[in-house]
C-alpha cells in the first residue's frame, strides 16, 4: 500500500502541473451544471414510493384535483373601503394577465353571492348595491357569518381581506411549472401601484417557492462561514498560511465538483442537502489535514520537500483511506432507509467523502510543492505545549488507575444515557423555522389573522348504491363536522353542508339559518339549483360519481405529534357520528410529515445498524482483531446514545433532520479511533507493554485528534445560525457527540485495552514497518 | 327582413372581397342558421378518468325578435328528472339573460338572475357560458386566417370579450366552415393564452335550410376529461310559439 502510494505521488509531483490543470478543468467542467440544480421540497417527496399515504394523495387529488391557490392579504381601512375595492379590481386584472397558470381570481369586487325572495334568486357580485365606505362594512360584516367565506376573503374582526387566485393543473410537459408562479407574483408586487397596499403574499406554491429560496441561501451561507472557520482553525493550529488554505480550496473543489455531478445524473436536492457542504467541508478536511502535518513532520526530520511530501503523504494513506471508507459507510448506510430524500443525502455525503479524499491526493501534495520554500509550520519545536503537558499526565492517570476512569466515565455516560426514554418524535415545520425569516413571520400572522395556516383533508367514502343523496347522511356529517369544530386546534370546516346550507337560505330567504335539507329530493334540488345558479365549489367537496365527501380543515400551526392526536380524534368522531364501516381517510401536508417522521425514525435503527456491521467489519479487519474490532465500536457507540440521552434530558425533540444523527455520528467519530488504535497497534507490536504503548499512543495520536475534533465540532457550529432549528440543534448535538467520542478514545478506549488486554504480546519485537 | 339584407350584402360583398372580416364571418354564422325554431334530445356522455357520468335532456330553442329562449328539461340521471329550466337571451349584450328554474322534488319555481356564467354545468368539460347563446356583439372578432380543416376549408376567427369580465376565457379561436358556415372546431384559451379546452363539432346534417351538428366533443387540455354531446331527433320549425317558453310550463 506505502509502495504503491508512494509511486503514485511521485508521478503526481512530477506532473504537477498537467495535475493541477487537469483537476481544474474537470472542476470548471462541471460548474455551469450548478446552475441546473433542482430543488425538490414537497411532503411526497420525503414519503416511501410504496407507503399508502402516497396512494391516499393520489386518490385525493383524483377525486378532488391538486389545483394551488394563493391568498394575497389586503389590510382593509374602513375610511377607504370603496378606494380599496377598486384597487382590487386593478390588482386582479393585472395578476390574471401577468401570473401564469392563473385560473380565477376572486376578491369582494367579483365575489358573487345568492340572495333570494319568494319568487326569484339572484346570483350577483357581494357589492353590488354597496355605494358608501358603511355599506362595504355591513356587507363585510355578513360575510363573516359564512363558513364558506370566513377567514379567506375577511378574517374575524374584518381587518383584512383577500385576494383568492386559483390555478390550473400545472402542465407536466414543461420542467417544474409550479415554481414560476411566486417570480412573477414577486415581479407584479413590486410595482408602485400595488406595492403600496401591504399586501402579504401567502399559498402553497408561494411558501414552496420562498422554502427553497431559504435552503438555497441557506446551503451557500453555511459553506461560506464553514471555509472561513476552517481557514482560520487551521491557521491557527499549524500556524502556516498556505496549510491553511490549501486543504480548504481543495475541499471547496471536492465539493463543487460533487454537487455538479447531483446535477449531472439529474438528482435532486431536499431541504436535508442543505448540510451537505458543510459536511463535506468539515469532515473531508482531515485527510487533506492529515497529509499537510504529515508533510510537515518529515520537514522536521529534515527531508528534501519533495521526498517529505510524497513519504508523508504515503504515511497517512492506508488510515485516510480507511476513515474515509468507514465515514462513507456511515452516510451509505442511509440506504437501508424508505426515505428518499435521506439516501440521496447519504448518496451524495458518501460520494463527497470520497472525493475529499481523492481530490487531497491529488492536490495538496501537488499545491504543497510549489513555491521557493518549503512550507514550514510555526510550531515550536522540541518543546511541549499545553496539550502535550496535559496529555501525558492524562495518560499517566488512566495507565494507573484505569478501572477508576473508565468505570466513572462509563457511569456518566449511563447517567446521560438515562435520560433517552424522554425523547419525544416531534418535528413542527412551521416553528421549526426562525421567526427571524419572512416565510415565518407570514405564517404566524396568517395563523393569528386569517384562520390558521394548514390544512388537512377529510374524504368519507359511500358506495355507489348508497351515495351521497341522503339527508340522514348529511345530518350524520354536520354531527361529525361539528364534533371535529369543537376540537381546540380546528379553527375552521368547510364541506359540502355549507354550500347546502347556503342554497337553504337562499331557497327559504332566511339569512342566519344552518338548516340542512330535510329529504333526499330537497338536497337534489339543491345541489341542482347551485350549480346552475353558477356555484363553483362542488368539484371541491364532492368526487366525479359523487361517492367520495371531502371535508377541508383548517388548523393553527400543528407539530407532527399534535396532528397525529388530531388524526385520532377525527377518526374517533367519524366512528361515532357515522359509524366504524364508513371508510374515511384523512390526509395533508402535516399528515405526511408525521407518517414521514415514522418512517425516518424506523429508518434510523436499520441504518444505525447497517452502519455499526459495516464499520464493525472494517474495524476487524484493519486491526486484525476481532476483539479490538468490537472494542473499537464502545467509544464511537456511547457518544450516540449519550447524545440522544442529553436531548431527552434537555427536553429537545427528535425531529426529522436529528433523526439522521446516529448513523453519522458513528461514521465520523470512528476515525478518530482508527488513528488511536492504528497507532496503538503499532506501539504495541513493538512494545508488546500495554501501559508503554497507550502513553505513547495518547500523546501522540491525541494532538492530532483534538485538533480534528476541534475541527469537526466548530465546523458543525456554523449550523447555529441556521435558520432551520433542526439544523441549529444538529450542529451542537453532533459537536457534543463528537467531543464525547474524543473523550472516549482518550479515556474509555485506553482503559479497556488496560483491563482486557485484547492482544497477544508480540513473539519478536522487531521494528515496525512504516506502511 | 332587415337581416337577410344584411346577409345578402354580406354574401355579395365576400364574393367581390374573397374574404370577409372576423365581424362578417359571425354574422354569416348566426345568419345560416335559418330556423324559427328546434327541438332535439341532447345525451350528454362525461368521461373524467375511467369514470363516465351520463345526462339526458330534451331541449327546444325558439328565435325571437330579440333573442333566443331554450327550454330544457332533464330526464337522466332518475334524481333530477323532470327538473326544468327556462332561458330567455338577449342579443343585446347590456340586456341580462333571464333564467327560470323548477324544482319539482321541492315544488319550487324560481327566476335566477344576474351571472354565474363561470359555473359548471352538471359536473361536465362545459361551463353554463358555453352552453349560452352568446351575442355577437359581446365580442370582437378578428378574421385570421384560411385553412383546411379535414376534408373542408375553414376561416379562422379569433373572438375575444369586448369586457374581459364578461367571459371567464381570454379569447376562443373558432374553425368556421366556408361551405355551410358552421364551427369545425373552438378553441378556448385562458387570460394568459394556454389552450384551456377544444370543442369539436362532428356530422352537420341540413334540417330545412339549416345545418346543425349531430355531435360535439370537448376534450379538456389540462386534464383526461371529456364530454361528448350526441344530438338526436333534431327537429326544426314545429311551429313552436312563445307560450311554450313561458314560465307557466315550468309549474
Amino acid at each position: 500500500m506505502y509502495q504503491f502510494c508512494y509511486s503514485l505521488m511521485s508521478v503526481l509531483v512530477k506532473y504537477r502541473i498537467r495535475v493541477l490543470l487537469f483537476s481544474l478543468v474537470m472542476v470548471a467542467a462541471l460548474l455551469p451544471r450548478l446552475g441546473t440544480l433542482q430543488l425538490d421540497n414537497s411532503n411526497e417527496a420525503f414519503l416511501p414510493e410504496s407507503d399508502p399515504s402516497i396512494a391516499e394523495m393520489a386518490a385525493f387529488k383524483k377525486l378532488f384535483g391538486n389545483e394551488d391557490t394563493a391568498l394575497l392579504l389586503v389590510p382593509l381601512k374602513a375610511d377607504k373601503l370603496v378606494q380599496q375595492v377598486r384597487q382590487l379590481e386593478v390588482l386582479s386584472r393585472a395578476i390574471e394577465q401577468q401570473i401564469p397558470y392563473v385560473k380565477s381570481v376572486y376578491a369582494l369586487h367579483n365575489l358573487e353571492v345568492m340572495r333570494g325572495d319568494e319568487q326569484s334568486i339572484r346570483v350577483e357580485p357581494l357589492l353590488k348595491v354597496a355605494g358608501d365606505n358603511a355599506q362595504i362594512s355591513q356587507l363585510l360584516d355578513s360575510l363573516r357569518q359564512q363558513p364558506l367565506y370566513a377567514d379567506i376573503f375577511i378574517n374575524q374582526d374584518a381587518s383584512w381581506t383577500g385576494v383568492l387566485v386559483e390555478f390550473f393543473p400545472y402542465p407536466k410537459n414543461e420542467m417544474d411549472p409550479r415554481k414560476e408562479v411566486a417570480p412573477a407574483f414577486e415581479k407584479l408586487l413590486a410595482q408602485a401601484v400595488f406595492s403600496e397596499m401591504e399586501l402579504i403574499l401567502i399559498g402553497d406554491p408561494i411558501f414552496d417557492y420562498e422554502m427553497d429560496q431559504l435552503i438555497q441561501q441557506e446551503t451557500g451561507l453555511l459553506w461560506l462561514c464553514s471555509i472561513v472557520l476552517e481557514v482560520l482553525m487551521l491557521w491557527y493550529f499549524l500556524r502556516s498560511f498556505r496549510l491553511a488554505w490549501v486543504p480548504v480550496v481543495v475541499m471547496v473543489l471536492a465539493t463543487l465538483t460533487t454537487f455538479g455531478l447531483i446535477s449531472f445524473f439529474g438528482w435532486k436536492m431536499t431541504m436535508l442537502v442543505s448540510m451537505v457542504p458543510s459536511l463535506i467541508m468539515c469532515i473531508g478536511i482531515a485527510d487533506s489535514v492529515h497529509i499537510s502535518c504529515a508533510y510537515q513532520d518529515e520537514i522536521q526530520r529534515g527531508s528534501e520537500r519533495m521526498e517529505a511530501l510524497k513519504v508523508g503523504a504515503s504515511k497517512v494513506f492506508l488510515p485516510c483511506l480507511l476513515t474515509s471508507l468507514t465515514t462513507a459507510a456511515g452516510f451509505l448506510a442511509f440506504m437501508a432507509t424508505d426515505i428518499a430524500p435521506l439516501r440521496e443525502v447519504g448518496i451524495y455525503s458518501a460520494i463527497g467523502v470520497v472525493l475529499a479524499l481523492v481530490f487531497s491526493y491529488l492536490l495538496v501534495p501537488v499545491m504543497l510543492a510549489f513555491g521557493p520554500k518549503p512550507v514550514k509550520s510555526g510550531r515550536r519545536e522540541g518543546k511541549p505545549d499545553l496539550i502535550d503537558r496535559y496529555l501525558a499526565r492524562l495518560a499517566d492517570s488512566v495507565i494507573a488507575r484505569p478501572l477508576r476512569w473508565g468505570g466513572g466515565f462509563f457511569l456518566l455516560s449511563a447517567a446521560l444515557i438515562a435520560g433517552m426514554p424522554f425523547i419525544e418524535l416531534d418535528t413542527n415545520p412551521i416553528k421549526g423555522i426562525s421567526e427571524r425569516t419572512e416565510l415565518r413571520q407570514k405564517a404566524d400572522f396568517v395563523d393569528l389573522t386569517m384562520g390558521g395556516i394548514m390544512t388537512m383533508d377529510v374524504v368519507i367514502n359511500r358506495p355507489l348504491d348508497k351515495g351521497i343523496h341522503s339527508a340522514e347522511f348529511i345530518a350524520q356529517m354536520e354531527g361529525f363536522i361539528s364534533g371535529v369544530r369543537s376540537h381546540s386546534s380546528v379553527v375552521s370546516v368547510r364541506s359540502l353542508n355549507d354550500v347546502l346550507a347556503s342554497a337553504h337560505r337562499v331557497l327559504k330567504h332566511k339569512s342566519d339559518t344552518t338548516e340542512l335539507p330535510d329529504s333526499r329530493a330537497k338536497l337534489i334540488d339543491y345541489l341542482f339549483l347551485y350549480e346552475m345558479g353558477g356555484g363553483t365549489m362542488l368539484d371541491q367537496f364532492v368526487s366525479f360519481d359523487s361517492t367520495d365527501l371531502r371535508i377541508a380543515i383548517r388548523t393553527r400551526s400543528l407539530s407532527t405529534r399534535d396532528s397525529g392526536l388530531l388524526v385520532d380524534f377525527i377518526r374517533q368522531q367519524a366512528d361515532e357520528m357515522l359509524g366504524s364501516a364508513v371508510p374515511v381517510a384523512v390526509t395533508g401536508p402535516i399528515v405526511n410529515i408525521k407518517v414521514t417522521a415514522d418512517y425516518l425514525a424506523e429508518g434510523q435503527k436499520s441504518s444505525f445498524a447497517l452502519a455499526f456491521g459495516v464499520i464493525a467489519l472494517i474495524m476487524m479487519v484493519v486491526l486484525r482483531s476481532p476483539v479490538l474490532g468490537m472494542m473499537s465500536l464502545l467509544p464511537n457507540i456511547l457518544p450516540i446514545f449519550v447524545a440522544l440521552g442529553l436531548m431527552g434530558w434537555a427536553g429537545i425533540s427528535l425531529s426529522l433532520s436529528i433523526i439522521i444523527f446516529a448513523p453519522l455520528v458513528l461514521g465520523v467519530a470512528v476515525d478518530d479511533t482508527i488513528h488511536f488504535l492504528v497507532r496503538f497497534r503499532k506501539a504495541f507490536d513493538v512494545t508488546g507493554d500495554y501501559a508503554s504503548a497507550i502513553r505513547e499512543t495518547i500523546i501522540s495520536a491525541g494532538r492530532p485528534l483534538i485538533f480534528t475534533t476541534f475541527i469537526l465540532a466548530n465546523g458543525f457550529s456554523v449550523l447555529a445560525i441556521s435558520v432551520f432549528q433542526e439544523n441549529v440543534t444538529f450542529g451542537y448535538l453532533a459537536g457534543f457527540a463528537f467531543t464525547w467520542a474524543l473523550l472516549a478514545d482518550l479515556i474509555l478506549l485506553p482503559a479497556l485495552l488496560l483491563l482486557l488486554k485484547p492482544l497477544k504480546a508480540p513473539v519478536s519485537q522487531t521494528p515496525v514497518n512504516q506502511t | 327582413m332587415k337581416k337577410s339584407v344584411f346577409t345578402l350584402a354580406l354574401l355579395l360583398s365576400t364574393s367581390v372581397q374573397a374574404v370577409p372580416t372576423g365581424l362578417e364571418i359571425m354574422h354569416l354564422v348566426e345568419d345560416s342558421d335559418r330556423s324559427h325554431d328546434m327541438t332535439q334530445i341532447m345525451l350528454m356522455k362525461i368521461r373524467r378518468g375511467d369514470v363516465e357520468l351520463k345526462r339526458l335532456m330534451k331541449s327546444e330553442t325558439l328565435r325571437t325578435a330579440k333573442g333566443r329562449k331554450t327550454f330544457m328539461q332533464f330526464e337522466k340521471p332518475a334524481e333530477i328528472r323532470g327538473t326544468r329550466f327556462l332561458i330567455w337571451s338577449d342579443d343585446n349584450p347590456d340586456v341580462e339573460d333571464d333564467m327560470w328554474i323548477s324544482l319539482p322534488n321541492s315544488g319550487l319555481v324560481r327566476r335566477i338572475s344576474g351571472s354565474g356564467k363561470q359555473g359548471v354545468f352538471m359536473r361536465s368539460d362545459l361551463l353554463n357560458e358555453d352552453i349560452q347563446p352568446r351575442a355577437i356583439e359581446d365580442d370582437t372578432h378578428v378574421y385570421l386566417r384560411t385553412e383546411a380543416c379535414g376534408e373542408n376549408e375553414c376561416y379562422v376567427v379569433e373572438s375575444t370579450p369586448v369586457r374581459p369580465d364578461s367571459s371567464f376565457y381570454g379569447k376562443r379561436l373558432a374553425w368556421v366552415r366556408t361551405d355551410i358556415f358552421q364551427a369545425d372546431r373552438i378553441e378556448r384559451y385562458s387570460k394568459q393564452g394556454r389552450l384551456l379546452k377544444t370543442s369539436w363539432y362532428t356530422g352537420y346534417k341540413n334540417y330545412a335550410g339549416s345545418w346543425f351538428a349531430s355531435e360535439m366533443v370537448t376534450k379538456n387540455a389540462l386534464k383526461d376529461s371529456e364530454t361528448r354531446v350526441s344530438y338526436r331527433k333534431i327537429e326544426v320549425n314545429r311551429n313552436l310559439t312563445a307560450q311554450a317558453f313561458s314560465q307557466q310550463r315550468l309549474k
